[in-house]
């Protein structure tokens, strides 16, 4: 069995190595063959390769310029590219640093943001806090309110226990008034009874026969006064004068038994009182005025009368000749007061805001002082220097000025506008009438408020009421709307008397004119009328 | 397993030649072809090499593979038959000559199919699978690692330089052991001008005794015709195979383990001696 398996075996190598062998010459030539091919291949690229080269020298020149005018192009793009490349480097570069600043500045502000929130929280916080006092503030005011209406419909009530307690004390006030004066007549009575009996006693004593002079004594107590150098508080009405036709804006003693008035029909007019006092007549006419005169004013020894006018002038006139000397033109408005000044100068104020400085020789303007407020009144011949003046305001105040600076040297504001100035003998105090229904006395020097005049029924009735000082200055008067003369004592302010020209409350006091010789009260009214108080 | 006759059939090439006769060439035909094919390969893994070299000439049509096709002796070729199969069945007459194959362009006849790379894979290994199926019922593909066949099918592309690698995946394949012996060799008998001939046939007799390849093949003509029988009679024909004679009384077993081509197929070809 092993040999036949081996035999086969055997058979089989043999036959495949004689085929080998057989077939190895083949083999041998197909490699060679192979080998010879892939020569032959090589070779033929070569030469193709060469072939190909001659091919192309042909038109070399042609391709190189073909080419020369791609490289031109390739440059072309390339600069082109270049240029695009910067330029996109630069916008890089700009976008870069615009990032960073604006990064920058988000983190500030968001910085800014965390500060502002914190900030926000805690003003919540005083919110919350200021709602919860809040709404207790308002539980309170609640309650609050309720109070006050309840203390609301008190007052009313107050009030008008008030209003009658105010009556009672007015008609209290009256009586006792009417009583004081009554005291006063009294006691003065008295007091003319105890000389009488003093001076019979003595001529009981001394002479006894003569006659004469008991006569001469006893006959005029009334001459005796006049001679007396203190002011006398007016007693009794005189007489009562028809002046005007219209208002009588302002009166003015010439002389002891002369005085002038001022009106609204545009007349000046001097009359002279009658010896026994009861009457006066109509010494002259001073006429020329276009509009009603506003105030008087004349020289020391009166010979001049200055009217200042709403027809914008200032006039001037000899008195004894009744002639008219110069007309002062210039003011734009109505002049509400002028004032002879220094010793031939007229100073003026008027309601066009300027004051006004007037030379009477040659009638011309000095100079004008812009005030810029309507002037109510002016006064001249205070203080120490002859070249000061006063002027009283709309705008609530008293100027002080020096005739040579065109600007106010001081001002004093009262409480509402001022209506009217008037100074004292020595020229030291200045009494200013006010609408708010006082009187204020002002030092010329410091410029303080001394005194203040002020009394219950006392009303200013128009914005050219006049206050004034009583001759010897011991006492301040000032008329009021309800046709009354209300009469203070300057040092003690108290009020000494209350005279009344008519019994209705109608005429309204416009000026008033205290006699030189201390006895003797002119008061104007708005209805005519001029009353003597003596 | 005997390594000595694996590596000689493994290592055994046969000498082609390829002529191009296209229909309409201009500057007349190249040169044949010449080259050594291994048995074990395919003329689908060949063919590729063969059209390069005709389309390196500087003109002339270029020939591709999916528009020619091949032919001997005026009979369209069977790519997907091994190479060595294919030469034994041309030079049954004349011994140790060249093939002669020419490379046609004209429209290929409908009994020619063209096989690729990829489809002749696939056809391997289907053979595979089909021999390991008829001896062991293909428990051992079944168990077999994908990159192992196709390892195998790598090394038949690469003949003849991947003998080892060849040899140990054929070795699993061929393996047998005392119970477990295969139960039907795969057997192809390729007789003239016919479609080769498959039968079922055992390793062993009945008996218990080694069937040989002599006698395997006639079992498988007398399966397949009833006229083969006369012919058997007279001269037992030749057995073909790698280019030599197999001797009648090689064990069937012997010849499936050492014989067999790469598919493990035994491709036998008949040559019947005239008297």
């Amino acid at each position: 069995m092993t040999d036949n398996r081996t035999s086969f075996r055997l058979e089989i190598l043999n036959r495949l190595c004689k085929r080998e062998r057989q077939q190895r010459c083949v083999k041998d030539m197909f490699k060679n063959y192979s080998l010879l091919d892939e020569q032959l291949q090589q070779s033929h690229r070569s030469r193709s390769v060469s072939v190909n080269d001659e091919h192309f020298k042909g038109n070399v020149n042609d391709r190189l310029a073909v080419m020369k005018e791609e490289m031109a192009n390739v440059y072309r793009m390339k600069s082109k590219n270049d240029q695009d490349l910067i330029d996109a480097n630069r916008k890089l570069a700009d976008s870069e640093s615009r990032y960073s600043l604006v990064s920058s500045q988000r983190d500030k502000l968001r910085i800014e943001t965390d500060a502002i929130v914190k900030k926000m929280t805690v003003l919540e916080n005083e919110l919350a806090e200021l709602k919860e006092e809040n709404s207790v503030i308002n539980t309170e005011r609640v309650s609050l309110v309720a109070t006050c209406n309840y203390l609301t419909e008190k007052k009313t009530q107050l009030d008008n226990e008030r209003f009658q307690l105010l009556n009672r004390i007015r008609e209290l006030q009256e009586k006792s008034a009417e009583f004081m004066n009554a005291e006063i007549a009294l006691q003065e009575e008295r007091a003319q009874m105890r000389i009488r009996e003093q001076i019979a006693k003595a001529t009981a004593d001394l002479n006894l026969g003569d006659e004469r002079a008991s006569s001469a004594f006893g006959t005029s107590p009334e001459t005796l006064d006049e001679f007396m150098m203190t002011d006398v508080l007016p007693s009794e009405v005189k007489f009562k004068l028809s002046t005007h036709d219209g208002e009588v804006h302002d009166v003015e003693w010439m002389s002891d038994d002369t005085f002038a008035t001022a009106g609204s029909d545009s007349k000046v007019q001097i009359w002279r009182v009658s010896p026994n006092k009861t009457d006066a007549s109509k010494v002259s006419t001073l006429s020329g005025c276009l509009g009603p005169v506003n105030r008087l004013d004349y020289d020391s020894q009166r010979h001049v009368c200055l009217a200042s006018s709403n027809d914008k002038t200032c006039r001037l006139w000899n008195i004894d000749s009744q002639r008219l000397l110069s007309t002062f033109s210039g003011h734009t408005d109505k002049v509400s007061s002028a004032r002879l000044f220094q010793s031939h100068n007229v100073i003026s104020g008027s309601a066009d805001r300027t004051i006004k400085n007037w030379d009477i020789s040659s009638i011309r303007c000095l100079k004008s002082y812009l005030v810029g407020s309507t002037v109510f009144d002016i006064v001249a011949k205070c203080g120490v220097s002859q070249s000061s003046f006063i002027s009283s305001h709309f705008d609530k105040k008293v100027r002080f000025w020096d005739a040579r600076s065109s600007d106010a040297t001081y001002s004093v504001e009262l409480g509402q506008k001022v209506s009217s100035l008037d100074i004292s003998m020595d020229g030291l105090q200045v009494l200013a009438s006010s609408r708010d229904d006082t009187l204020s006395l002002i030092d010329v020097r410091n410029y303080g408020i001394i005194h203040l005049y002020s009394a219950e029924q006392y009303k200013t009735s128009c914005d050219s009421t006049r206050a004034i000082f009583s001759s010897t200055g011991e006492y301040v008067l000032a008329g009021s709307s309800n046709s009354s003369v209300f009469i203070w004592n300057t040092k003690t302010t108290k009020l000494e008397k209350v005279v009344k020209t008519a019994r209705s409350d109608s005429a309204q006091i416009m000026s008033l004119a205290w006699n030189p010789s201390g006895r003797g009260l002119l008061a104007c009214d708005r209805q005519k009328t001029c009353t003597l108080w003596r | 397993m005997d390594y000595e006759v694996c590596r000689k059939v493994w290592e055994s090439h046969v000498p082609c030649q390829f002529t191009l006769q296209s229909s309409g060439g201009t500057h007349g035909e190249p040169l044949p072809f010449y080259t050594m094919l291994p048995r074990f390969s395919y003329l689908a893994l060949a063919i590729q090499k063969v059209l390069s070299s005709f389309n390196r000439r500087d003109d002339g049509e270029k020939v591709h593979s999916d528009k020619m096709w091949l032919e001997h002796n005026g009979i369209p070729l069977k790519m997907y038959i091994p190479i060595g199969v294919i030469y034994d069945q041309a030079n049954l007459s004349e011994n140790d000559s060249i093939l002669e194959i020419i490379v046609r362009t004209s429209q290929p006849p409908p009994q020619f199919q063209m096989v690729d790379r990829d489809m002749m894979e696939a056809m391997f290994m289907q053979n595979i699978k089909e021999a390991d199926y008829l001896k062991t019922k293909a428990e051992i593909t079944k168990n077999m690692m994908k990159d192992e066949s196709a390892q195998l099918w790598r090394s038949v592309c690469n003949i003849p330089d991947n003998f080892d690698e060849f040899w140990t995946i054929v070795q699993k394949l061929m393996e047998t052991s005392e119970g477990n012996e295969f139960a039907h060799i795969p057997l192809r008998v390729y007789v003239k001008n016919q479609a080769f001939k498959q039968a079922l046939i055992t390793a062993k007799h009945p008996d218990g005794s080694l069937r040989t390849i002599g006698e395997a093949v006639s079992d498988v003509l007398s399966s397949s015709s009833s006229s083969s029988t006369d012919s058997q009679s007279e001269h037992p024909p030749r057995l073909i195979s790698h280019g030599i004679d197999i001797p009648h009384h090689t064990p069937l077993i012997f010849a499936a383990k050492n014989l067999s081509y790469p598919d493990n197929f035994i491709h036998v070809v008949l040559l019947l001696v005239v008297p």
